[in-house]
C-alpha cells in the first residue's frame, strides 16, 4: 500500500486514571504494551478528556464540541436515544469524506436509536447513523442493561422467539426476572450505589431486562472479542486508509477479568483489567504490526476520564489499592473538578513521522478533530467541531506548547478553566465528596485557584491571594461559555 | 466513457524543496533533507488527493534539453536538443518531424493548448512583427518565434522562446500577433489559461477532451529585486533574515546570492497562487474531476548549495530533484511514489494515465511509470536509477555555429546514492562524486571509491547499462573504459 494517508486507531480506555500504567508511574500493574507504545512514541505529560465522567468526554471526542453545549451528553441510561445527531459532523464523517473506512469496536454510550428503542429490531440511530461504516460495540456500559452486543443495527445472536425488553424503571421491574435487590444471594459479586437491578452472569447491573438470553454476553471474554473484532477490521481494511475507534470497557465496573489475568496484580480486579487491557491492545498492535502497517498507522490512546475505586460493587478495588496512586500526583478521579477527572494518560504514536519523546503541551481529546483534519486534508466546515482548536503541530511532537486554556467539565455540566498554568474552578453549589464513590467532585461555594507548576496536586487555594487571576479566569471562562465556537 | 483532460503545468527552476507540503508530516520523510520555509497552499492542496514522486528528476537538469526529453520521449542526445537552444548552437533544435507528445495528443482526438515558455526551437529570423529579424535584439539570439508548422500539433498558443524580464514579458498568440501585457508573466499566462479553460474567446474545441501545456518562467532567475516579483508575495518572505530562509546544511551563507531568496521565494510563492487560480478555475467549469493535473519543474535550483552560484546543470540534488504531484482524474487521497521518474518517463506515462498508451510510440528512450502509480505496491522491484548528463558546446565551425557538443559528466542516482563522474575535453576523468543520500542529503561526504569497492563497482555498472541502452556518446565513444565495464573491456 503506498497512499500517504495514515491509518489513525483510537484506542480509548474507560475511568483508566493518569497513575494507572506503569509507564505513567504505576509500580505494580505491568502494562508492556502501552509501556511499549510510549516508548515509540510521544508520551504527553499534560493529555487531557474533555470531562469527568464517560458520556461527555465521547462525545467531545467525536464531535469537537464542548459537552455542556448539548443539555443531553450527560451519563446516559442504556436505552437512551442518540444523542449525536444524523445530520450532526463527526469524526468519522470526516474520515470517511476523505476516502477512510471507518470503524468503531467496544463501548458506545452515545445513546442509540431515535426514541422508540427495540432492541429486536433493526436499529436506526446506531453508529453506522453517524459516520462509522462498520460498528461492534455494547450499548451502553458494561453496568447497564441490555447487556448484548450489538452488530452494526442488530443485537447478536438474539433469537427471535426469545425477544428483549428493557425498562430502567422500578416500578416496571420485571418480577420473574432475579435482581439484585431482592436476590443477593444470587450475586457474584456485591453491589454498591444503583446497581442493583437485573442479574446478568451472577452480577447485578443498572436497569432491568428480561428476554434474549442467547444474547447475553460473557463479561469474562467481552476484552478478548472486542479484540478479536478490532483485528478484523484492521484486516478487512489493510489495503484502504482506515479510521478505527476501539473504545475497551475495562477498567470499568464491573471488573470481571478473564480468568488468566485474575491476580496479575496485587490491586485486585482493578489492577487485573487493566493488565488484560494492556494485553488486548498489545494483541491489536501486533497485529497491526504483522500486516507491515504500523509505520503508517498513528496510534492514540487515552482514556474518557479519571479513576474510581467503589464505582457501585464491592470487588475489593479499595482495600486491594494499597499504595497505588491511580492518579499518580493528581487530586480526584471521576467526577472531578479537580485534576484527576480529566488529565488521563495520552500516548501518540506514529514511526513514520514521530520519535520517542515525552511532552508538556497542553492537549485535549477534543483537538483531535482538527489536527487529524489538518493532517490528512480535510477543511472543516465553519459550524463543524466548533471548540476543536488544531494542534497538530503539538499532536507529533512539534510544538511543544499545545492549548493556551481550555474549558473542563465534572459533572453535570460544572466547569473548570484551566491555562497554561493556573486551574480555576468557579464557585459550584453542590457536594465536595460524591457520596457514593468517595471521590472528591470539588465543588465549593467559593472559587478556587490553583497553580500546577507549583501545585500539581491542588492542595494550596490561591483565590483569595489573586484576586486578579480569578477574575480574569471566570471572564475568559464566560466568554468560551458565550461564544458559539471557540476554536 | 469522456476522455480525461490534461493540466501539465510546469514552471522553470521551481526546485523540489520548495513545496510547502514537504512540512507536512504526511510528506515529510520523503524531502531530501530540510524542505525550504515557504507558503504554497495550493499545491499543498494538490498533494492531498495526488500521486507525489519524491524522486522525479531532470536528468540533463537544464531548460531546453529537459523540455526536450519531456515532449520527445527520448534523452537529449536523440532528443534532437543536447543543449540550450541558441541561435548558434545549430545542432539543438526539436527538429518538425520528430513525433511529440503533443503531436500524439492532437491525433488523438485532444484539443491542445500551449502557454508560456518554449526554448525547443534554434531561433531563426522570423520575427513576425519584424521581417529578417530575429525575435531577440541580442546575439547570439536566444529568444525565438515558434510558426504554426513547428508546433507539434498544438491549436492554440501563446508563447514565447525564452525571456527573463518576469514583469514585462512578451508572446505571440496562434496568429503570430505578439502582446506586451506589462504584468508579472505567471499571472498574465494564468490569466491566459483561465480563459483557455473557460473558452472565453472561443479559444478551444468544447467538444473534445482538452490537453493545456502552461510552462510559466517564474522563478527562474532574475530573482534579485521588486522588478523580478510581486510585492504581495515578496511580503512573505521580506522580513525575515537569510538564516530563516537559507535552512539548507549545505548552503554558503557567504554568497552575494544569499540575499536574494527571499525574491525566489516569491516567485515561487506567486507561482502556486496563479497555479492556485487556474485550479479553480478548473473546478468551477466542473472539469476537475475529469482532469490528470501535473505539477513539475524542467529542473531545480541550488540556491547557494554546495557554494554554486550556478543554479542547474549539476548532479547535486537541489537542481536534479523537481517537484512532480499529478492527479489522476476522481483522485481522492495522497500517494507517494518513491520510483524514480526520467524526463523521457513523462510522455509515456501521461498518455498511459490517459489512457492512450496504445497511441504512444515505439522506441522512446522513455517507460512508463503509470503501473508504480496506480497498482499499490510500494515494494516493486527498485528503478535501475536516474541517468544525469551534462553537455557543453563542442567544436565550432567557421562561423561560430557549434557543431557537436562535449558530453562533460555523465552519473547516476539511485534512490539511495548519487553517482556523477566528469572529463576533460580530452576524456580525462578529472571529478569523481559519490554521495549517500540517506546518510548525508546534503551531499557533504563524497565517497571514496577506495572505502566501498562493491557500492561503486555496481553504481558504475548501472550508469553504463544506462549510456549503453540510450546509445549516449559516453557508451559509442566507450568513455573512461577504465571505470565504466563497457562490453568487450576486460571488465567483463
Amino acid at each position: 500500500m503506498n497512499n500517504a494517508h495514515p491509518n489513525v486507531i483510537i484506542l480509548y480506555a474507560d475511568d483508566l486514571g493518569f497513575g494507572d500504567l506503569s509507564c505513567y508511574g504505576a509500580n505494580n500493574i505491568p502494562t508492556p504494551n502501552l509501556d511499549k507504545l510510549a516508548k515509540e512514541g510521544i508520551k504527553f505529560h499534560q493529555g487531557y478528556a474533555t470531562a469527568a465522567t464517560c458520556t461527555p468526554s465521547r462525545y467531545s471526542l467525536l464531535t469537537g464540541s464542548y459537552p455542556w453545549r448539548n443539555p443531553d451528553a450527560a451519563v446516559l441510561p442504556g436505552d437512551a436515544p442518540q444523542i449525536i445527531s444524523k445530520e450532526q459532523p463527526t469524526l468519522a464523517k470526516m474520515f470517511k469524506k476523505q476516502g477512510y473506512n471507518t470503524g468503531i469496536v467496544g463501548k458506545w454510550h452515545l445513546g442509540l436509536g431515535d426514541g422508540n428503542l427495540d432492541f429486536n429490531k433493526t436499529i436506526s440511530g446506531t453508529p453506522n447513523d453517524v459516520g462509522f461504516d462498520q460498528s461492534f460495540i455494547m450499548a451502553a456500559t458494561n453496568d447497564r442493561v441490555p447487556c448484548v452486543y450489538i452488530d452494526n443495527r442488530n443485537v447478536e445472536n438474539l433469537d427471535p422467539t426469545d425477544p428483549i425488553e428493557v425498562t430502567y424503571d422500578w416500578d416496571k421491574a420485571f418480577s420473574d426476572v432475579p435482581n439484585g435487590r431482592h436476590n443477593p444471594e444470587l450475586l457474584d459479586v456485591m453491589y454498591d450505589h444503583g446497581h442493583d437491578g437485573t442479574i446478568i452472569n451472577g452480577v447485578s447491573r443498572i436497569g432491568h431486562m428480561r428476554g434474549g438470553e442467547s444474547a447475553i454476553w460473557n463479561d469474562e471474554t467481552m476484552g478478548e472479542r472486542f479484540a478479536d473484532k478490532a483485528i478484523d477490521f484492521i484486516e478487512q481494511n489493510q489495503n484502504t486508509p482506515f479510521f478505527l475507534y476501539y473504545a475497551m470497557h475495562q477498567p470499568h465496573v464491573p471488573r470481571i477479568p478473564n480468568p488468566k489475568f485474575r491476580g496479575a496484580t496485587p490491586h485486585g480486579v482493578r489492577g487485573d483489567v487493566i493488565v488484560e487491557m494492556d494485553w488486548c491492545i498489545g494483541k491489536v498492535l501486533d497485529k497491526l504490526e504483522q500486516l507491515g502497517l504500523k509505520e503508517n498507522t498513528i496510534v492514540i490512546f487515552s482514556s474518557d476520564n479519571g479513576p474510581v475505586l467503589n464505582d457501585g460493587y464491592k470487588d475489593q478495588a479499595i482495600k486491594l489499592n494499597g499504595k497505588h496512586k491511580m492518579a499518580g500526583p493528581l487530586r480526584g478521579g471521576k467526577y472531578s473538578l479537580f485534576e484527576g477527572g480529566t488529565r488521563v494518560p495520552f500516548i501518540v504514536r506514529w514511526p513514520h513521522a514521530i520519535c520517542e519523546q515525552h511532552s508538556n503541551a497542553l492537549i485535549n481529546q477534543i483537538d483531535l478533530y482538527h489536527s487529524l483534519a489538518k493532517l490528512i486534508g480535510y477543511e472543516l466546515e465553519d459550524n463543524e467541531a466548533p471548540d476543536s482548536e488544531l494542534h497538530l503541530d503539538a499532536l507529533i511532537g512539534r510544538d511543544a506548547v499545545g492549548r493556551r486554556n481550555m474549558v473542563l467539565e465534572g459533572m453535570q455540566y460544572k466547569k473548570v478553566f484551566r491555562d497554561g498554568q493556573y486551574a480555576y474552578i468557579p464557585p459550584h453549589d453542590n457536594d465536595f465528596i460524591c457520596q457514593h464513590t468517595g471521590n472528591e467532585k470539588g465543588n465549593q461555594s467559593t472559587e478556587q485557584l490553583y497553580d500546577l507548576f507549583d501545585d500539581v496536586g491542588q492542595l494550596n487555594n490561591l483565590a483569595d491571594s489573586m484576586p486578579e487571576k480569578v477574575a480574569q479566569m471566570q471572564k475568559l471562562l464566560d466568554e468560551s461559555i458565550e461564544k458559539q465556537k471557540t476554536r | 466513457m469522456k476522455k480525461p483532460n490534461l493540466l501539465y503545468v510546469f514552471p522553470d527552476q521551481f526546485r523540489q524543496m520548495s513545496l510547502g507540503l514537504w512540512n507536512n508530516p504526511l510528506f515529510n520523510n520523503y524531502c531530501s533533507g530540510q524542505p525550504d520555509p515557504v507558503y504554497t497552499p495550493n499545491l499543498d492542496q494538490l498533494a492531498q488527493q495526488a500521486y507525489i514522486l519524491p524522486n522525479a528528476v531532470s536528468n540533463c537538469p537544464v531548460c531546453s534539453p529537459h523540455r526536450g526529453s519531456l515532449f520527445t520521449g527520448q534523452y537529449p542526445n536523440n532528443s534532437g536538443v543536447p543543449l540550450n537552444c541558441n541561435s548558434e548552437r545549430v545542432i539543438s533544435n526539436l527538429e518538425q518531424e520528430t513525433k511529440c507528445l503533443t503531436d500524439v495528443l492532437a491525433q488523438s482526438g485532444y484539443h491542445v493548448g500551449y502557454i508560456g515558455k518554449w526554448h525547443l526551437d534554434l531561433p531563426t529570423r522570423n520575427a513576425p512583427d519584424k521581417p529578417g529579424q530575429f525575435v531577440d535584439t541580442r546575439l547570439p539570439a536566444w529568444d525565438s518565434y515558434t510558426e504554426p508548422q513547428r508546433r507539434h500539433g498544438i491549436h492554440y498558443w501563446y508563447g514565447y522562446g525564452t525571456f527573463d524580464e518576469h514583469c514585462n514579458p512578451h508572446y505571440y498568440d496562434t496568429n503570430g500577433v505578439r502582446h506586451e501585457p506589462k504584468v508579472w508573466s505567471a499571472e498574465h499566462e494564468a490569466d491566459k489559461a483561465i480563459e483557455y479553460l473557460k473558452n472565453t474567446n472561443g479559444e478551444r474545441d468544447e467538444s473534445s477532451p482538452f490537453a493545456l501545456f502552461l510552462s510559466m518562467n517564474p522563478p527562474h532567475s532574475p530573482y534579485e529585486s521588486l522588478e523580478d516579483c510581486r510585492e504581495e508575495d515578496l511580503a512573505l518572505y521580506a522580513d525575515k533574515p537569510n538564516e530563516f530562509l537559507l535552512v539548507r546544511d549545505n548552503v554558503d551563507m557567504q554568497l552575494d546570492k544569499a540575499d536574494s531568496v527571499r525574491y525566489y521565494f516569491a516567485n515561487v510563492s506567486g507561482v502556486d497562487k496563479e497555479f492556485g487560480r487556474v485550479v479553480q478555475t478548473l473546478k468551477d467549469i466542473g472539469e476537475w474531476e475529469n482532469t490528470v493535473v501535473v505539477f513539475t519543474s524542467d529542473h531545480g535550483e541550488t540556491l547557494c548549495s554546495q557554494g554554486l552560484t550556478d543554479a542547474k546543470n549539476v548532479i547535486y540534488e537541489e537542481a536534479f530533484l523537481v517537484p512532480y504531484l499529478i492527479k489522476l482524474p476522481g483522485q481522492q487521497i495522497p500517494h507517494v511514489v518513491t520510483k524514480s521518474l526520467n524526463s523521457p518517463d513523462i510522455f509515456p506515462t501521461i498518455l498511459d494515465v490517459l489512457g492512450l498508451s496504445a497511441h504512444c510510440p515505439s522506441g522512446l528512450d522513455g517507460e512508463s511509470r503509470a503501473q508504480a502509480l496506480t497498482e499499490n505496491s510500494p515494494n516493486s522491484a527498485e528503478s535501475i536509477g536516474s541517468l544525469y548528463i551534462r553537455n557543453l558546446d563542442g567544436d565550432k565551425d567557421q562561423d561560430g555555429n557549434v557543431i557537436n557538443y562535449f558530453a562533460q559528466s555523465r552519473g547516476i542516482r539511485t534512490e539511495r546514492y548519487t553517482l556523477c563522474l566528469e572529463v576533460n575535453r580530452e576524456y580525462k576523468l578529472t571529478e569523481i562524486l559519490l554521495f549517500d543520500n540517506q546518510a548525508d542529503p546534503y551531499q557533504l561526504n563524497n565517497i571514496a571509491f577506495s572505502s566501498q569497492p562493491k557500492l561503486a563497482k555496481q553504481l558504475l555498472s548501472r550508469l553504463t547499462r544506462e549510456l549503453i541502452r540510450i546509445q549516449d556518446p559516453w557508451a559509442k565513444q566507450k568513455v573512461l573504459p577504465d571505470l565504466l565495464p563497457y562490453p568487450n573491456t576486460e571488465e567483463l
